[in-house]
C-alpha cells in the first residue's frame, strides 16, 4: 500500500517535471516564429503543443534510452526516481526564472544518475551510455549546429541577399512556420519521452515491469490500437468492390454477407473485419430474442457498428484506398493514421427534422 | 581506453557529415524557391515573360524538392521506432 503510494507521487512528479518542462522548452521552438511575427504567440504555443503531443506517440527511441541505457534498472529504488525528479524539476525552475536556456533532458539524466550513484553505488550507472547518449551528444550538439548554421546563413545570403526584401521576407516567415512545427515535433519525439522513461524505471522499482524489459511495453496499447488501425484500413483497401450496393457500405460486412448469399468458397472470403463481424455476430446471435430492439439500435439495421466511423453511410473503394495510401505516406507510425483521423473524423450534421405528418399531428391531438 | 571503445564512431561520422548535408540541402532549395519567386516576379512586371516562366519553373522545383526533403525528414522520425 505505501509502496503504491510512493508510486502515485513519483508519476505525479514525473507529470509536474514535463510540466515544467513544457513551459521552459516550448518556447524555444516558436519563438523565432512569434518574434519575427510570422505567427501570433497564442497561434504558435497552441501549434507547438500540437505538435508536441503527436510527436510524443511517433517513436520511443528516447523513452528507451532513460528506461535501459543511463542506470542500471535493477538497483533503482522509487525514491531514487523521485530524487532525479526533484532536482531536474528545481533545476528547470531556477533557469526558468533567471531567464537561462538549460537543457531539461541533462538535468533529468544527471539527477538520476547523481541519485542512484549515491544511493546503490558506481555499479547502478551505466558509465558507457551516459557518455555514448549524453555526453558526446551533449558536446557534439552544439559545434555541429553551430558549424552548419553558419553555412546555411552564408548561402542563403548568397542566394537571397540582394533580392527586394518584401518576398523575401513573406518566404522566410512561412519558412518558419514549417521549421518551428517540425521542430516542436522533433521536440516532441524527444522531450515528451523522458517522463514516459523515467515512470518506466518507477514501475520497474515497483515490481511491475521486469527490470532489463522493454520498456517500450508502456506505448503497446497504443501501438495495438494504431496497428488494428492501420490493418483494419489496409483491408478495406484491398477488398474489390463491384460497384453493387452491398458492397459499397465501407464496412466489409456486405462483402461477407453478399459472400455468404452466393455460395462463395470460404476460403476466398475477404479476411475478418473483427469489430464489424463482432457487430454481425451478436446480431445473429441475439437480435431476435430479449432485447433486440436495443441491440438492433446498438449494432445497426444492416448488422454493422454505428460507432465505427465511416461505417453508417455509403463510401467508396477508392476512398478507402486513399485514406490507406494517404496514411502511409507518413510512413508505418502513427502519423499517418493520426492526420487521415483528422480528416474523416467531423461534426456530425444536425439532420433537419422532417415536419410532422398529418397523420402524426391527427394522433398527437387524438 | 573502454570508455573510448563505448562510443559509435561510425554513427558519430555520418551524424557529422550527414546532418550539415540535409541542413544545407534544405536550407538552398527553399532559398532557391524565393529566388525564383521573387525573381519571377520582377520579371513579369517587366514584361521578360521567357525569364518569368524560367524563373517560375525553377521555384516550383525547389519548392517540390523542399516539401520531399520535409517529408522525407517526417518519415525517418515516423519510420524509427
Amino acid at each position: 500500500m505505501d509502496s503504491d503510494v510512493i508510486l502515485v507521487i513519483v508519476i505525479a512528479t514525473a507529470l509536474a517535471f514535463d510540466f515544467t518542462n513544457g513551459f521552459h522548452d516550448t518556447a524555444n521552438a516558436v519563438a523565432t516564429s512569434v518574434s519575427t511575427r510570422a505567427m501570433a504567440p497564442r497561434t504558435a504555443v497552441a501549434l507547438a503543443a500540437v505538435l508536441n503531443f503527436i510527436g510524443a506517440f511517433i517513436s520511443l527511441e528516447v523513452a528507451a534510452t532513460i528506461a535501459n541505457g543511463i542506470v542500471e534498472a535493477d538497483a533503482i529504488t522509487e525514491t531514487i526516481v523521485f530524487a532525479g525528479l526533484i532536482e531536474a524539476i528545481a533545476w528547470n525552475l531556477i533557469t526558468w526564472y533567471f531567464g537561462l536556456p538549460s537543457s531539461s533532458s541533462h538535468a533529468l539524466i544527471g539527477g538520476v544518475a547523481g541519485a542512484a550513484f549515491v544511493a546503490a553505488g558506481p555499479d547502478a550507472v551505466l558509465g558507457d551510455g551516459l557518455i555514448e547518449k549524453v555526453f558526446i551528444p551533449a558536446l557534439v550538439a552544439p559545434l555541429l549546429a553551430f558549424a552548419t548554421a553558419a553555412m546555411a546563413i552564408l548561402l542563403t545570403y548568397r542566394i537571397v541577399g540582394r533580392l527586394r526584401p518584401g518576398p523575401v521576407n513573406r518566404g522566410y516567415r512561412v519558412g518558419q512556420i514549417v521549421s518551428g512545427s517540425l521542430f516542436s515535433l522533433a521536440h516532441g519525439t524527444n522531450d515528451a519521452q523522458k517522463t514516459m522513461g523515467i515512470i518506466a524505471l518507477a514501475l520497474v522499482a515497483h515490481g511491475d515491469l521486469a527490470a532489463g524489459a522493454d520498456p517500450l511495453v508502456l506505448g503497446d496499447p497504443l501501438r495495438g490500437d494504431r496497428d488494428r488501425a492501420r490493418d483494419l484500413l489496409r483491408r478495406l483497401a484491398d477488398h474489390p468492390d463491384d460497384g453493387q450496393p452491398d458492397h459499397q457500405d465501407g464496412s466489409g460486412a456486405g462483402l461477407q454477407r453478399a459472400g455468404r448469399r452466393r455460395g462463395r468458397d470460404p476460403r476466398r472470403e475477404p479476411p475478418r473485419v473483427p469489430a464489424v463481424d463482432d457487430a454481425h455476430d451478436l446480431r445473429r446471435d441475439h437480435g431476435r430474442g430479449r432485447g433486440a430492439p436495443a441491440l438492433r439500435r446498438a449494432v445497426g439495421s444492416r448488422g454493422q457498428h454505428r460507432a465505427r466511423v465511416g461505417a453508417h453511410r455509403p463510401r467508396r473503394g477508392d476512398d478507402r484506398a486513399a485514406a490507406w495510401g494517404i496514411s502511409r505516406i507518413f510512413g508505418e507510425g502513427a502519423l499517418g493514421a493520426v492526420i487521415v483521423s483528422l480528416c474523416v473524423v467531423r461534426p456530425r450534421r444536425r439532420r433537419a427534422r422532417a415536419p410532422p405528418s398529418a397523420w402524426a399531428r391527427d394522433h398527437r391531438r387524438a | 581506453m573502454r570508455t573510448l571503445a563505448a562510443i559509435d564512431t561510425e554513427g558519430l561520422f555520418e551524424l557529422i557529415w550527414t546532418a550539415p548535408l540535409a541542413a544545407l540541402v534544405v536550407t538552398l532549395t527553399f532559398a532557391l524557391c524565393i529566388y525564383g519567386a521573387a525573381r519571377a516576379g520582377d520579371s513579369r512586371r517587366l514584361g521578360r515573360t521567357v525569364a518569368a516562366t524560367a524563373y517560375g519553373a525553377l521555384a516550383v522545383v525547389a519548392a517540390a524538392v523542399f516539401a520531399a526533403s520535409v517529408v522525407f525528414g517526417v518519415l525517418i522520425i515516423t519510420s524509427k521506432d
